[in-house]
């Protein structure tokens, strides 16, 4: 354990990190910062478009249902059981458990699949059932159709992200089970997890702003 | 890496075991607990009929909207403080690292009072 931790602990090498930080870790801060940019823009732009007077913008209940605020409230739960499961990757592989790591992974990845399954469930009923105005024009729009485009926007550049994330994790597993990523490794699960725990921040305020408000 | 070390060293080797399970440990545990918590805080504050099979009692309550919006805003932010700063450990990150994190919530606010049609147009 003690020759474990001092692999662990011995740092990147010279040219590997820059103000103390690794470049791997600066390199995914950055896209990270800069993704977090892209979504203020369109939360920024959704707020502009909703309170807009006249809008004739809908309480989300109204929209959505009951039956769709639980839904995506379960969804939002099952989002952060994922973002715990990888906590728990990173803290297994440091003490060098990699089973357990991998278990995790696994539990981490299913978590973004029930994710985006509900989410794909849920576009389909509100596309055929709740929204048919969207693409028939034999049905009249209830209301602000700017409602839907930027709830689409919103819901579906975090779902993309979430995929890329569920790919992310699975290459990451892969290289787990076949000797690539070893308990010394600890940088890039952390990057890995960085990345979705951001997922997982970016969906908090969706839910908030796009159902809830 | 120094920073990063220190952070893990507090959570595993200090962390509790957690309802007697030792697998899980009590700093992330409960983080999870309280994001868990505050998401039903959150459904309940806009539309606690949805709570109603709680004994009945919430069927005829409703908030003001300006409770409403203030709280459901300032609930998300703590849950957002709580995943950046223990999930991605900004806790024990160097500052440099915490200002670039903070960079997109001083531009969010720029743009959106920017942006906010105050005027009504």
């Amino acid at each position: 354990m003690a020759a474990q931790n001092a692999s662990v602990m011995a740092g990147p090498g010279p040219g590997e990190e820059s103000l103390g930080v690794t470049n791997g870790k600066i390199g995914m801060w950055t896209f990270l910062v800069m993704d977090a940019m892209t979504f203020a823009g369109l939360l920024a732009g959704y707020a502009r478009l909703r309170w807009t007077p006249g809008s004739d913008w809908p309480f989300p209940i109204e929209a959505f249902g009951v039956v769709g605020i639980q839904l995506t409230a379960f969804n939002t739960f099952v989002l952060i059981c994922s973002s715990v499961a990888m906590v728990h990757v990173l803290a297994y592989q440091m003490r060098g458990n990699m089973k357990a790591a991998q278990g995790w992974m696994i539990a981490t990845i299913v978590g973004g699949l029930i994710f985006l399954s509900i989410q794909g469930f849920e576009w389909t009923h509100l596309i055929l059932d709740k929204w048919p105005f969207l693409f028939d024009s034999g049905y009249e729009a209830k209301y602000n159709l700017n409602f839907a485009a930027t709830f689409f926007i919103l819901t579906g550049f975090h779902g993309m992200h979430v995929a890329i994330g569920v790919i992310y994790n699975t290459i990451i597993l892969m290289g787990m089970r076949s000797g690539k990523v070893t308990e010394e490794h600890t940088s890039t699960v952390e990057i890995a997890g960085l990345y979705w725990h951001f997922v997982d921040l970016i969906w908090i305020l969706v839910f908030t702003f796009v159902y809830l408000i | 890496m120094a920073s990063k070390d220190a952070a893990h060293e507090h959570d595993y080797s200090t962390g509790w075991g957690w309802l007697g399970i030792s697998g899980l440990y009590t700093q992330y545990m409960w983080v999870w607990v309280w994001l868990a918590v505050l998401t039903i805080v959150e459904v309940f504050i806009p539309e606690p009929h949805i709570f109603s099979f709680i004994y009945g009692g919430f069927a005829e309550l409703t908030f003001p909207r300006p409770f409403v919006i203030v709280s459901l805003i300032a609930l998300a932010l703590v849950k957002t403080w709580l995943v950046a700063w223990y999930y991605m450990h900004l806790i024990a990150e160097k500052p440099a690292i915490i200002l670039v994190a903070c960079a997109p919530f001083v531009f969010s606010v720029f743009l959106t009072v920017g942006i906010f049609p105050w005027a009504g147009g």
